[in-house]
């Protein structure tokens, strides 16, 4: 039952670190460098969520932080502050005092794991036995690309169409739903850094606890 | 004679072709499935549902279901390997579905769209909790921070019907209590995969299942010389039905064998001749012939079982043709061979007769079918002696015969037991009177998992599955009764209620029954009233400016869900109910005693084990067959005073009633347990003694009694033969039923000699010469 937002949760997170990923077919624009084991990419996001029949979008920002070694974290910081952390154990919700709840276990949580692993490796595999992937237009030093779920997938009854534009890092990604909704995120500020990670972000993850 | 024959002869090929016609053409079905017959009984007037129909439907569900379980250190190549073998399986005919780790996650939508109107009425047990413990305000925190995670499943659709986002946590519970099974594991750095295998509803029994199964090793065995480093394991009823079915087969088949190359040799040795074995051969098919078409006749479907045991009844018509066999043709005309034998075959005939119909009386088609096949068999079987082998021609007993010659030794031996006729007398009173004693003083033993022996791989693979995935095991579940749907659900959440603490304490694997897919009207009411009290009259405002839109308060009146919806759009769920009663089915379950002791306080509510019921079920069996016995016997007894007087009709009785007795006896001693098999088995240790001591007695005099004599010993070599054989079977079910008989037939055949034969001091009326 959880597939459905993993999807989106998995492409989010896909081109959140895009920037990771060699793309043949941005050869004339800026192209970005995968991130090694020893480093991790942070920055802010902002989250715009438009709900068919609900007169203004729900609108959230806060800053995430993606590491090959640990997961990603998603803290979001207006108008409420939450995280949540994608790691391969499954996906928490962490409350203010530390209280971790599980969102999402198993095999599918592990396969989304797996696909942000192949993703930082810069392997397009895992979206591309989902989605049909093309180019738009590369005129500027910015890339468009388009992702149309194949019919049969089970991306295809969650997602209508995912669009995303950027240059040296994901700048925009837009996921428009069957429903009508659409979730429009927009990056800022991203950088590769050295580990080892801030430790408020490294204990949120379940072995920087353990640490 | 011609025109009897011809008569006779056509009406034999008629009733063969009808039988085949009726078999070939599907008007009468032949049922394999062991559990299609058991526990439908002749006065189903109760408006309840038995607890063997309820087991008959669980295990028919079970049955059908396979486990795979893969195992490989490579994750991402096991998946591989899955997706590649789940193919291999689906082209298996007989596959109905298959289902592989995360193969239910698209139906989230229908769940979704089925749950959503309802959502302010289903709570998860955690969110109940919470919000009777005045904890709502954590709820609604959890909303704010699900509004706004990236990892959110809901839609505006699904935001409008629940606004506190209640259903997915709901749903998440709903998991939970399935339990563990359907998923990935890893451990010690291996990973365990399942796959889920559903059979086709008439493929997971008989031939088909043997297909099904052989299909399935073959791609296992491929997968894994492909990857030898891939481990496999496998369980499920229908592994284990065609394993015990093929080991079964396999015994029986070369017991068979030699039983017909002994019984051969046996006439061949006695006659020299083929046409006696052509003989027997004849009045023995056409037994089976008469049989298969008595029962095509009356029933819509012959259970296997029915066809095996009363094939086996009619084996002993071999008998017959060998006691008319053995006649010379110089002491008497051909015309009046039957003649002389006549009176001893039309007892026996009588005696056998009598026996099956008390056997038909019973209430249990199974047994009915067993009596129908059995007496329309041995009438035929009669009428084949009469009819048909006056027109073989005869081959008298070859004199140097080694047959012949080792009876005449045996006699001799035997005459020296023989002892006055008050002796024996006396001993045939404390033989009747001993058998009822000992039939009430040793126990039955009627537990079905004894009668057979299962392949220790297979053991071993099912607890291995069990052990790592939690899935698989012996079936258990509480039945839950009530008069209407509602009460039922209602009675399933308080169980569910009382025994969450040996769930919890790891006693129970996991619990599903239908009100955790439909709660009753009643909790959900509850909910809805604790989610307006407790949720929405706090929190709807803050709410309602997150959103900017108003909310509106829950209404107590609106409809609910009920089960018929949801059944709708899950069909699955039809696996918890059986007619009146629903079943919540229980995995895993480690202390059988604790969640009896729990559900002592239920009224409606009981642990069903299937084990259990199935052995009850033949535990009623074996009463209604000792029963049968029992009339059978008290009539043989009559009949025997009516013709020999009181002291020789004693005596006569006494043997085929001695030899139950010793087959009894015989078979406690060697460990033998007395089930409803077994006991079938005495059926026939009373049908064969009843034949010897009554060929014995009606062909003792002196012209005839040596050639009885010698028919009789040749039906006990032809009978050990046959069945005593069985005795060496792995097989414990066909070993006990070996043993029995051949203990039977040995003491039948000893007792009917010795109370029909005289010492030399005496006469026939015990008086001294």
């Amino acid at each position: 039952m959880i597939r459905g937002f993993l999807i989106l949760i998995t492409v989010c997170v896909a081109f959140a670190s895009f920037l990771a990923m060699p793309q043949p077919l941005l050869a004339e624009t800026a192209k970005p460098s995968p991130i090694a084991e020893n480093e991790y990419l942070r920055g802010t996001f902002e989250l715009a969520r438009h709900l068919n029949g609900f007169e203004k979008p729900l609108l959230s920002r806060g800053e995430f932080v993606l590491s090959p070694q640990h997961g990603l974290i998603w803290k979001t910081t207006f108008p409420f502050p939450g995280v949540t952390v994608f790691e391969e154990g499954g996906i928490f919700s962490v409350d203010q005092n530390g209280q971790r709840d599980a969102m999402a276990k198993g095999n599918e949580t592990r396969q989304f794991v797996t696909m942000i692993s192949s993703v930082l490796s810069g392997n397009w595999n895992p979206l591309e036995s989902q989605f049909n992937i093309s180019e738009s237009t590369a005129k500027t030093k910015e890339w468009n690309i388009n992702l149309t779920p194949y019919p049969n997938s089970f991306a295809g009854s969650q997602i209508e169409l995912i669009t995303a534009q950027g240059n040296a890092f994901v700048q925009e990604v837009v996921i428009i739903k069957p429903s009508s909704d659409q979730d429009i995120i927009t990056f800022d500020g991203q950088t590769i850094e050295p580990v080892p990670l801030p430790t408020e972000f490294n204990d949120l993850f379940s072995d920087g606890r353990a640490k | 004679m011609i025109r009897s024959a011809f008569v006779w002869t056509t009406c034999i090929l008629v009733m063969a072709a009808f039988a085949v016609w009726q078999l070939a053409t599907e008007r009468t079905e032949l049922d394999a499935d062991f559990l299609s017959l058991i526990g439908q009984e002749q006065d189903q007037q109760q408006d309840e549902i038995s607890d063997i129909d309820a087991v008959r439907t669980l295990l028919a569900d079970s049955g059908r279901q396979a486990i795979i379980m893969l195992s490989h250190p490579d994750y991402d190549h096991l998946t591989d390997i899955a997706r590649q073998l789940a193919e291999t399986l689906n082209r298996i005919d007989g596959t109905a579905s298959i289902m592989l780790p995360g193969d239910n996650a698209d139906r989230f939508d229908n769940l979704r769209a089925l749950y959503g109107p309802y959502a302010n009425g289903l709570l998860s047990d955690a969110d109940r909790d919470a919000l009777k413990n005045g904890r709502g305000e954590s709820l609604y925190q959890r909303t704010i921070q699900t509004l706004y995670s990236p990892a959110s499943p809901f839609t505006s659709a699904t935001l409008k019907q629940d606004p506190f986002q209640l259903m997915p946590d709901f749903l998440s519970g709903l998991g939970n209590k399935f339990g563990t099974g359907n998923d990935i594991v890893t451990i010690n750095e291996r990973s365990y995969l399942p796959i889920i295998v559903t059979l086709q509803a008439n493929k997971y029994s008989g031939t088909a299942a043997t297909s099904w199964v052989n299909g399935v090793n073959d791609a296992l065995a491929e997968a894994h010389n492909s990857d030898p480093t891939l481990q496999t394991a496998k369980t499920g009823q229908v592994f284990f039905a065609v394993n015990e079915a093929e080991n079964a087969k396999k015994d029986v088949q070369t017991i068979a064998v030699i039983a017909t190359l002994g019984i051969a040799i046996m006439i061949g040795l006695t006659f020299f001749s083929p046409l006696p074995m052509i003989g027997a051969v004849l009045v023995v098919g056409s037994g089976l012939v008469a049989g298969a078409a008595a029962l095509t006749i009356l029933f819509d479907a012959i259970h296997a079982i029915a066809l095996v045991f009363g094939a086996t009844m009619i084996g002993i018509s071999i008998d017959y043709a060998l006691h008319y066999l053995v006649i010379p043709a110089s002491s008497t005309p051909t015309s009046s061979r039957f003649g002389k034998i006549h009176k001893g075959l039309g007892l026996g005939l009588l005696t056998s007769v009598i026996g099956f119909s008390a056997l038909a009386l019973s209430p249990t088609i199974l047994l009915v079918q067993i009596a129908v096949y059995s007496i329309a068999g041995l009438i035929s079987a009669y009428c084949s002696v009469k009819f048909l082998l006056p027109l073989i021609p005869n081959r008298p007993v070859w004199k140097n015969s080694p047959v012949r010659i080792a009876h005449h030794w045996v006699m001799r031996l035997m005459m020296v037991l023989v002892l006055p006729r008050k002796i024996q007398l006396l001993v045939a009173i404390i033989l009747t009177v001993a058998l009822p004693i000992s039939v009430i003083s040793i126990p039955g033993h009627d537990d079905v998992r004894t009668l057979g022996q299962s392949d220790e791989e297979l053991v071993s693979d099912a607890r291995v599955i069990s052990e790592t995935l939690g899935l698989g095991g012996s079936p258990l579940f509480i039945r839950i009764d009530g008069p209407t749907v509602q009460q039922r659900l209602e009675t399933s959440e308080t169980v569910r209620n009382a025994i969450a603490p040996l769930v919890s304490a790891g006693k129970i694997g996991g619990v599903v029954a239908l009100s955790d897919f439909v709660p009753s009207t009643a909790l959900q009411e509850d909910n809805r009233r604790l989610v307006r009290d407790e949720l929405y009259q706090a929190f709807s405002a803050p709410l309602s400016d997150v959103l900017q839109t108003p909310l509106q308060l829950p209404n107590l009146d609106a409809p609910y869900l009920l089960p018929d919806q949801a059944i709708t759009s899950i069909p699955e769920l039809t696996r918890f109910q059986t007619n009146t009663s629903d079943i919540m089915r229980l995995r895993d379950v480690s202390d059988i005693s604790a969640l009896n002791a729990t559900l002592i306080a239920f009224e409606n509510a009981r642990l069903i084990s299937p084990t259990v019921i199935i052995s009850n079920q033949f535990a009623d069996y074996r009463y209604w067959t000792y029963i049968a016995l029992g009339v059978v016997l008290v009539i043989a007894l009559l009949l025997a005073i009516l013709r020999y007087g009181p002291g020789r009709g004693i005596r006569v009785f006494s043997a085929p009633a001695g030899a139950i007795l010793f087959a009894l006896i015989g078979g406690h001693i060697q460990g033998v347990p007395i089930s409803f098999f077994t006991t079938m088995a005495l059926f026939l240790v009373f049908a064969i003694g009843a034949d010897y001591v009554l060929f014995l007695s009606e062909g003792n005099d002196i012209e005839h009694r040596d050639h009885t004599r010698l028919a009789v010993f040749l039906s006990l070599i032809s009978s050990i033969l046959a069945f005593g054989l069985l005795a060496t079977s792995s097989v414990p079910l066909v070993s006990d039923i070996g043993t029995i008989i051949a203990i039977g037939l040995v003491g039948a055949w000893f007792l009917a000699f010795w109370m029909t034969e005289t010492t030399k001091n005496t006469t026939d009326t015990g008086n001294t010469n």
